[in-house]
């Protein structure tokens, strides 16, 4: 645990991820153990090169930003990984936190360039006391295709993740429209959507703080989820899973 | 090893130094003041015999002719072993739990080594965190890299908490470490960590 607060001197600030994962590269690949590095918080990170680099009269990039803030970043994500023939992991989860919720701003910008996807938090979803107020539209990881399905969680779990993104997608088409027409005016099908939507907020994205979902429980409240709609509009879900995992009555 | 007397030029926290030889670039520097004082500092700059040396704990104290500083020839180190674990450093890595040094069974360049890429093997298993959210739609996989973008105000570091407490890897039992570095965070979430570390007996 490497802590540097905000009233500590800024040039320490610049090397506390880089201790933070010699640690981790020492104890996962020579001590074979399999570890999360958790970094917190990369904005103010790349704060701390920017005032760095303007005070070394550097000239500066995007938005005051040292032009090599991206190969800086790139330098620290590429830190993470398996290594053939050793036993143990690096796996990074950095938090970085958007000045005014801005995904264009230089650092989750030059982020998600480098990283194998990213989880969106999001501000609407925190104002209806949803938590985690996980955003699953603009949230991604690169690396999930390869990670799950049979041999890794369960052989529907793919099929599932797909229904049940583009399901919630076209939730979002339909509350527009509802603005516009009212709820009343929707067709019945649409009203099912407007139902959807409120379910997997509430019951599938929100959970407990303490609360601990194995990846069973996980699919099938997906599938719980979904039983709202005929299976006629699972049009993601390969016929063969559908008639196996489709909830029945 | 040559010690050198008098700094040329203070500027906010770089010192510049006049007549230095065989420096290298990113060389660790210690700096005695003459108040008993030791710091610590890194090159950032050689102009032939002229190095700028950036000063981590501030240049508050120190004037043009109260300092020696002398090159340790070598980047930042980092001392390692296993009793690293369950420890709490500052940003710089000494402790400040009050335990006392680490006691180094080696010693590694913070900047890492690079790994070769041809031996990078596909990350593949798959880390089940316990939220429906993550498991289900945005899976985390066994050595991956996903950042959580977030905003202020919103729960990022409950959600961490809840990753540390609950990650595991399915199927395999494997000793799973936690490693946490808080660059630049509040006193409050520094403490919320760490009773959340506690809770989960990882500290």
């Amino acid at each position: 645990m490497f802590l540097n607060l905000a009233n500590d001197p800024v040039t320490e600030r610049i090397i506390t991820p880089k201790a933070a994962l010699s640690v981790a590269e020492y104890l996962a690949f020579e001590k074979g153990m399999d570890i999360l590095v958790i970094l917190t918080d990369m904005t103010a990170y790349a704060e701390a090169l920017r005032e760095i680099s303007s005070s070394r009269g550097e000239i500066p990039s995007r938005k005051g930003y040292p032009g090599y803030l991206y190969s800086e970043l790139a330098s620290l994500y590429e830190r993470a990984g398996i290594v053939n023939g050793l036993s143990g992991s690096v796996t990074q989860i950095p938090i970085l936190t958007m000045p005014n919720d801005d995904i264009t701003h230089p650092v989750p910008d030059l982020t998600g360039y480098i990283t194998e996807g990213q989880i969106v938090l999001d501000r609407n979803l925190h104002a209806k006391n949803i938590y985690p107020p996980v955003n699953i539209l603009p949230s991604l990881s690169r690396l999930m295709k390869d990670g799950i399905g049979e041999g890794y969680t369960r052989k529907d779990h793919p099929d599932l993740a797909n229904q049940l993104f583009s399901s919630y997608a076209h939730v979002g088409d339909i509350r527009a429209l509802a603005s516009v027409i009212g709820e009343d005016e929707l067709a019945d099908l649409d009203k099912l959507y407007m139902q959807f939507g409120q379910n997997f907020e509430n019951y599938y994205i929100n959970q407990g703080k303490y609360e601990n979902r194995d990846i069973l429980k996980t699919i099938g409240q997906g599938w719980d989820m979904l039983k709202i709609f005929p299976k006629s509009e699972l049009d993601r879900v390969n016929t063969k899973i559908l008639e196996e995992f489709y909830p029945k009555g | 090893m040559i010690e050198y007397n008098g700094a040329n030029e203070i500027n906010g926290q770089f010192i510049i130094y006049e007549g230095v030889e065989n420096a290298s670039f990113e060389e660790i520097v210690e700096i005695r003041v003459n108040t008993g004082e030791r710091k610590s500092g890194q090159i950032v700059k050689i102009d032939g015999d002229k190095v700028i040396v950036q000063v981590f704990e501030g240049t508050e104290s120190i004037s043009l002719t109260n300092n020696t500083v002398k090159l340790s020839g070598h980047p930042m180190e980092i001392g390692l072993s296993e009793e690293i674990l369950g420890r709490v450093f500052d940003g710089a890595a000494r402790p400040i739990d009050g335990l006392g040094e680490i006691y180094a069974e080696k010693k590694a360049d913070i900047n890492g080594k690079p790994l070769n890429p041809v031996s990078r093997a596909y990350p593949r298993n798959f880390i089940q965190t316990g939220i429906s959210a993550i498991d289900g739609l945005t899976t985390l996989i066994r050595g991956q890299k996903l950042p959580i973008f977030s905003g202020n105000g919103l729960p990022h570091d409950q959600l961490a908490a809840q990753i540390v407490r609950q990650a595991s890897l399915v199927g395999e039992g494997g000793n799973f470490g936690i490693v946490f570095a808080a660059m630049g965070v509040k006193y409050d979430v520094a403490e919320f960590f760490k009773k959340t570390f506690e809770e989960s007996g990882s500290l």
